[in-house]
């Protein structure tokens, strides 16, 4: 056997093994679709047509895609210095709607200079975004509360506070209603001419991800995250200071959360309705799990589940389909996919066993450990790494 | 590694050719007549209420108008669809070829406002709203509505005529001028026929408004109307009116009747409300757009739409006719034929009264004071339609709050 014929041999053994989860899971995810699909009386073909045409075949619906994009992957870009550091922050939600908050808070009551408008909106919807995340964090290194449960708490809080806000001292005049009033023209995100995107909200993200790229691949602190990941006591033990870079991570996907949620409220809204988040931080967890918190992977899966999202708008009129089907759709998909990661580890476990196996010379040797996908590694097994 | 990223975007070009693929069976020819509008619904189509007489008023216009078609969404509300704005709706409607759209629910007024310019040659329709009247609306868009007053005075005077402790509850929606009017008006309905109907003091009736904060119920958002309509019967109210788009004063009622309990419901919206509990259930006040919808969509297919608030009466000659009467009251089985005569003799003299005839009832006329004791119309002033719309205040007597503020 050459060595390029054996090259291709495990590079190709390895990919399929790698991939393994994401076709087979999408595989089987759309065949329990089409099922549903066919029980709601739909042709499946008529679906795909009506998801290109609608978010594909025009600059303008294409626009509308990344308008949905863009905030879903600035989540998942705080969520990878999260998840890579071992951290679950399920809060996330609250940390857009905080976000959201903020920025209406410059938006409805000061009237500055146009770019000083816009600065100082982006600025309170990143400090009060972060500031949320940091307390999690905070409850976690002093208070003992796992951030999970804290997440939720804060979900919970910030939700409440910003109903709080509708019905109260931000209702509109003499009424009540599920928004605020519509911000003046000054106060929001400027719109490229053509179509409905915000530069500065590409700008923003677009920084956000290479920074993350640039901090997990390569940077002292991203070394000191994926150790905390790995194990944070061995790490702190090691001489990595976990709490400030529990306190920093958090921190960090606090400040990008709220200013995806400061470009719902300044851009796609123009006001603050309630559930301002939508479940994008929810998504966004989802995303970064479907990408086994792969930096370069999350872009993309981000896209499909943008593509996914914005096609749920011409389902409903056209097609007639439920409102909630979409997000039963992704959940389905994320799910199958989770569910082969599962047979893949199995199946890597065997392998792994078998060459060990041929190398003792048939004695048996003792089992590896379970690989599993890794919150907080970039990387979920040998075999599969980038 | 590269490898892998190979085969990714294989797949990708692969998934996108399967796409792609149908996309050439697009574009379906149109009938050359058909005239399509876009109807935005807040809550679900089969709400049994609001967003059911909606629906049902398009589909009416289908079936009135030749070459009419009708293409619609609904839930479009945080809760349901937070990932919407009136921006994508009304984009995806005009792509599908609406002429004239149609968004059915007040929430939707400021963003209707803002988006209707940027579409000179589309029709849009607010219902329901005062952008006309407060100059906000552009010049492609109008207001509809129904004179809903009268059909929630006689919803009170319903309440009035069967109460016997004499305690009437109002679960209301959100805080606004059309919801403030309409508890007023159930109100002074019910106050009149307590006094004139059924000889009581008006000062020993108590009238009791809770809102809950939306439409429908909203978890986390509104207070639950389940829980609200339970607390008003654990009150001691024996008549429960509903002023939301959704069915849980009825249902309430029906589960408590069940357990033995003296206790009704009116319903609001739309005409069948009442199968959800017909035994307690007093009647309903509904909402019936199929033939101002057909007025509308004729206009704008005819080109002869021009921009007003047409805030309709009920056709008095028969305020249940299908064909001609915008608002309507459905009596539901809980009326006794005494009462339902007597509620009868009340419409006669509304009708009457919105004539200018002799011997009809003008209910908004003084002397009416508001909440805090100031004057809302002086004795024997009746309110001008700007007077009747626009009230800031719940009216003396009433028990609740009058604005978003005091909530």
């Amino acid at each position: 056997m050459t060595a390029f014929r054996k090259f291709l041999i495990q590079t190709s053994s390895r990919t399929a093994l790698g991939f393994f989860p994401l076709l087979v899971g999408t595989l089987v995810a759309l065949g329990v679709i089409v099922l549903i699909l066919n029980h709601e009386h739909v042709e499946p073909r008529a679906v795909y047509d009506l998801i290109y045409e609608r978010t594909l075949s025009l600059p303008e619906n294409r626009a509308n895609v990344v308008d949905f994009w863009l905030p879903i992957l600035l989540c998942c870009c705080g969520l990878l210095l999260t998840f890579t550091a071992g951290l679950w922050n399920i809060g996330i939600e609250g940390q857009i709607t905080m976000g959201a908050v903020g920025a209406t808070s410059i938006a409805l009551f000061v009237k500055l200079p146009h770019n000083q408008q816009i600065l100082t909106e982006l600025f309170m919807a990143g400090a009060a975004g972060g500031a949320w995340a940091l307390f999690t964090g905070i409850m976690r290194t002093r208070g003992g509360v796992n951030e999970i449960f804290g997440g939720v708490a804060m979900n919970f809080l910030a939700s409440n506070f910003s109903t709080y806000l509708l019905v109260g001292p931000w209702s509109p005049p003499n009424a009540t209603g599920s928004a605020t009033v519509r911000f003046p023209d000054y106060s929001l995100l400027p719109s490229m001419d053509k179509y409905r995107l915000s530069p500065i909200t590409i700008y923003i993200t677009l920084t956000a991800f290479i920074f993350v790229l640039l901090t997990l691949s390569g940077s002292r602190w991203g070394l000191q995250l994926r150790a905390m990941g790995k194990n944070q006591k061995s790490a702190q033990m090691l001489g990595v200071p976990t709490e400030r870079n529990i306190w920093l991570a958090m921190l960090m996907c606090g400040i990008m959360a709220g200013l995806a949620g400061g470009h719902l409220v300044l851009f796609r809204r123009s006001n603050l309705p309630a559930n301002v988040s939508g479940g994008i931080g929810f998504l966004s967890l989802l995303v970064v799990l479907l990408a086994s918190v792969r930096v370069r992977w999350v872009p993309i899966v981000s896209f499909a589940f943008a593509l996914l999202y914005s096609a749920g708008l011409p389902l409903r009129t056209r097609l007639q389909l439920d409102s909630s089907l979409v997000g039963i759709f992704l959940g389905i998909l994320v799910f199958c996919v989770l569910i082969f990661d599962g047979v893949r580890q199995r199946l890597q476990e065997r392998i792994e066993q078998r060459k060990l196996l041929a190398a003792s010379g048939g004695e048996k040797s003792p089992p590896p450990p379970t690989i599993e996908i890794q919150i907080g590694e970039e990387v979920s097994s040998g075999s599969s790494s980038n | 590694m590269r490898k892998r990223y190979s085969l990714a975007l294989i797949v990708i070009l692969v998934v996108a050719l399967a796409l792609s693929a149908g996309f050439s069976h697009q574009s379906k020819a149109k009938a050359q007549d058909e005239f399509v509008f876009g109807l935005i619904l807040v809550g679900p189509h089969d709400d049994n209420g609001w967003s059911e007489a909606h629906y049902n008023g398009g589909l009416y216009v289908e079936q009135h108008v030749e070459g009419a078609k009708m293409v619609w969404i609904d839930k479009v509300n945080p809760a349901d669809s937070p990932e919407l704005t009136m921006d994508l709706v009304v984009e995806d409607l005009v792509s599908q070829g609406a002429k004239l759209i149609i968004a059915t629910s007040d929430d939707f007024k400021a963003d209707i406002t803002a988006v209707a310019p940027n579409y000179p040659d589309i029709t849009f329709l607010h219902v329901s709203g005062d952008g006309v009247w407060s100059g906000e609306a552009p010049d492609n868009m109008g207001n509809l509505f129904g004179q809903m007053q009268y059909g929630k005075a006689i919803a009170g005077c319903a309440a009035a005529l069967k109460t016997e402790t004499g305690k009437i509850a109002y679960l209301g929606p959100l805080v606004n001028d059309e919801t403030r009017l309409f508890a007023n008006s159930a109100y002074l309905g019910a106050k009149y026929c307590y006094e004139n109907y059924r000889g009581m003091d008006p000062a020993t009736l108590q009238f009791t408004v809770n809102w809950i904060g939306f439409w429908f119920n909203i978890p986390g958002v509104t207070l639950d109307p389940t829980e609200v309509a339970n607390a008003f019967f654990n009150d001691g109210n024996d008549v429960v009116l509903s002023g939301i788009d959704t069915t849980e004063a009825t249902v309430v009622a029906g589960q408590r009747s069940a357990e033995g309990e003296r206790v009704f419901s009116l319903g609001y919206d739309y005409v069948d409300t009442c199968t959800e509990a017909p035994s307690v259930c007093l009647g309903v006040p509904y909402y019936n757009w199929g033939p101002s919808y057909v007025t509308e969509v004729t206009a704008v297919k005819d080109g002869t739409w021009t921009r007003s608030f047409d805030w309709l009466e009920p056709d008095w000659t028969d305020i249940n006719n299908p064909d001609t009467s915008i608002v309507g009251f459905a009596k539901g089985e809980a009326l006794s034929e005494e009462e339902s005569a007597t509620l009868d003799t009340f419409i006669a003299a509304l009708g009457a009264g919105a004539k200018g005839e002799e011997g009809g009832i003008n209910l908004f006329t003084g002397p009416i004071n508001y909440q805090d004791g100031s004057t809302y119309l002086a004795d024997g002033e009746a309110a001008t339609p700007e007077q009747i719309w626009y009230m800031p205040q719940l009216l003396e007597s009433m028990i609740g709050e009058s604005t978003a503020e005091s909530q």
